[in-house]
């Protein structure tokens, strides 16, 4: 059985005043456990609409989404941690008035419970796995830079050991060292927890370090699912060919700098 | 309105005369709180034989025309005043925190049927609805209170409202979500905490408008009932004797206006320093 199966799923958004518009037609993928999809797309094609998805953000339309063999969304409270998040912008993802610990222990605190000393630990342990210090954990946000503020989110996203993460355009407003390392450090994780991403990406050199499955959003719809990198790199049809021509022409989103301060200090 | 979060800390020049209006503003909180021990006088205390008096040693700022000590019927209206807008402020801020914060977050018909109340009363100038309810309510302090918090709370709706719905769109609340928070706990850690600030500048321009409607309702004989020594109504009851004994009036007046003075400036300049807009009115 696949961890993830999408089956049909489209997605419209109405909007009070606005016409609705349909975002996602008829998408289906499935993904095993331990891969990495790569979700490619230019800007608008629905990536994070699928990705708010799959995190129970929002309901499918019509359609389902089967994690781990059961729907999704037939839950009243479809957040039980076993699907994880790492947006683009982390200093937006991350509430500027809470320390690292407070953060980080967010879902710890949801979903495991741990207490005490038990739960310090754990938090140490978090924050070294992602490479920052023991005593990164009582800085505020402000202090850190976009990249440390990254591992954090990424830190968050493993604490309560989930299966899948969605990682929407993780590493898109990171400096060329930066995306490298960060890169590196989600296949550490990856395989040190036996993690399964979707990585959405507008980036296809990005994508090609981490995954090992690719799909392509083009409008909503799924235009071409490679099953492997070499399928990928060999692929000559239209869509990977647009998407290798448009990485150049399509940025993210600029991230918004922000200046906050911390709330003691 | 600009965005409250986060709070963008510009540094703007501290003027002497903010410290103080500040100095001020402490002055009369500090004179309110110990005005039992600090007022020469009983405020109340009726003296024929003393009546309109000039200033003097044992009344440093003279006699009303019923012989009681100036001085202490202003130290003791302070009391009144400032009490009175702390009370308005944190009741009607109550209010308008939970309704508006409500009203944002679960947006569809909760948050219409709110916004469709708060527009009712928007609709009017708040000072005419104020009047319309102490007449309805009968006059006296106790209903012009119950009528400025009737009136105050909707303009914190409306202000927590805008704050929590652009708050709520941003990527820390949905990993918040995704992170298992249920929405109690998102509105304690994520949201409040981030609107807060702002408050304490709303809160301070907020306290010089609560005096100055307090001082109205007194003056037109809605709101304090003689004999307590209140600023409003001191005025009112001194307007006999504008001709022989202005400053029956021109002290309370000068006590209003200073306090009024104080607060809008403090307030303007926190309002700078935390890019938070003024206008709530
Ligand atoms: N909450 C919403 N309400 C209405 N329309 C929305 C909403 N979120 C996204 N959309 C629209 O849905 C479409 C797909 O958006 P989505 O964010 O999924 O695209 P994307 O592929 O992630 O793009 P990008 O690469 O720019 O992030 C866009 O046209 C967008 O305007
Ligand atoms: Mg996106």
């Amino acid at each position: 059985m696949s961890l993830l199966q999408i089956d049909q799923v489209s997605h419209v958004y109405k909007r009070r005043f606005q016409p609705a518009k349909t975002v996602l037609h008829d998408v289906s993928l499935t993904l095993e456990a331990g891969r990495c999809l790569g979700l490619l797309g230019s800007s608008g094609a629905g990536k994070s609409t699928l990705g708010r998805l799959l995190l129970g953000l929002e309901r499918p339309t019509t359609g389902t989404i089967w994690f781990n063999g059961v729907d999704r969304h037939a839950t009243q409270r479809p957040f039980q941690g076993d699907v994880q998040v790492v947006f683009q912008d982390s200093f937006a993802a991350v509430n500027p008035k809470l320390t690292a610990a407070d953060i980080i222990a967010e879902p710890l605190d949801n979903f495991i419970r741990l207490k005490g000393e038990a739960r310090q630990q754990r938090l140490v342990t978090l924050i070294e796995q992602v490479g920052l210090k023991a005593t990164d954990l009582t800085k505020y946000p402000a202090q850190f830079s976009g990249g440390q503020l990254q591992r954090i989110a990424i830190a968050r996203a493993i604490a309560a050991e989930p299966r899948l993460i969605v990682l929407d355009e993780a590493v898109s407003s990171l400096d060329m060292v930066n995306k490298r390392l960060i890169l590196a450090l989600l296949a550490d994780l990856k395989r040190l927890h036996g993690l399964t991403y979707v990585f959405i990406t507008h980036d296809i050199k990005a994508a090609e370090q981490l995954c090992d499955s690719f799909a392509i959003l083009e409008q909503g719809r799924l235009v071409g699912h490679y099953p492997s990198l070499a399928a990928f790199d060999a692929a000559t049809d239209p869509a990977v060919e647009r998407m290798r021509q448009a990485k150049l022409a399509v940025h993210p989103r600029q991230r918004t700098i922000r200046k906050t301060q911390p709330n003691k200090g | 309105m600009n965005t409250p979060l986060p709070a963008t800390m510009i540094r703007s020049r501290y003027t002497p005369l903010l410290y103080l209006c500040a100095f001020v503003l402490i002055g009369m909180a500090g004179v309110a709180l110990f005005a039992p021990w600090i007022a020469p006088h009983d405020p109340n205390l009726v003296d024929l034989t003393q009546k309109l008096h000039g200033p003097s040693s044992a009344y440093p700022l003279g006699t009303d025309q019923l012989g009681r000590c100036l001085l202490s019927r202003l130290i003791y209206g302070a009391r009144i005043s400032l009490g009175c807008a702390v009370l308005i402020f944190i009741a009607s801020l109550a209010i308008g925190l939970f309704v508006g914060t409500l009203a944002g977050y679960r947006d569809g018909w909760v948050d219409q049927l709110l916004m469709r109340l708060c527009d009712g009363v928007m609709a009017f100038p708040s000072l005419i609805l104020v009047l319309g309810l102490v007449g309805i309510f009968g006059p006296g302090l106790k209903q012009v209170i119950i009528a400025l918090m009737l009136v105050q709370w909707v303009y914190y709706a409306r202000m927590f409202r805008g704050m929590v719905m652009t708050l709520k769109t941003e990527a820390f609340i949905a990993a918040a979500r995704v992170n298992g928070s249920s929405s109690w706990k998102i509105i304690r850690t994520h949201i409040l905490p981030n609107i807060l600030p702002p408050l304490l500048v709303i809160g301070t321009l907020e306290m010089g408008w609560a005096i100055m409607d307090i001082s109205a309702m007194s003056f037109l004989g809605l709101g304090v009932q003689s004999p307590t020594a209140e600023w409003g109504a001191m005025i009112h009851e001194g307007k006999s004797y504008i001709r022989t004994n202005p400053e029956l009036m021109i002290y309370p007046g000068l006590a209003i206006m200073l306090v009024i003075i104080s607060f809008n400036l403090v307030g303007e300049q926190l309002a700078e320093r935390f890019g938070v807009s003024k206008t709530m009115k």
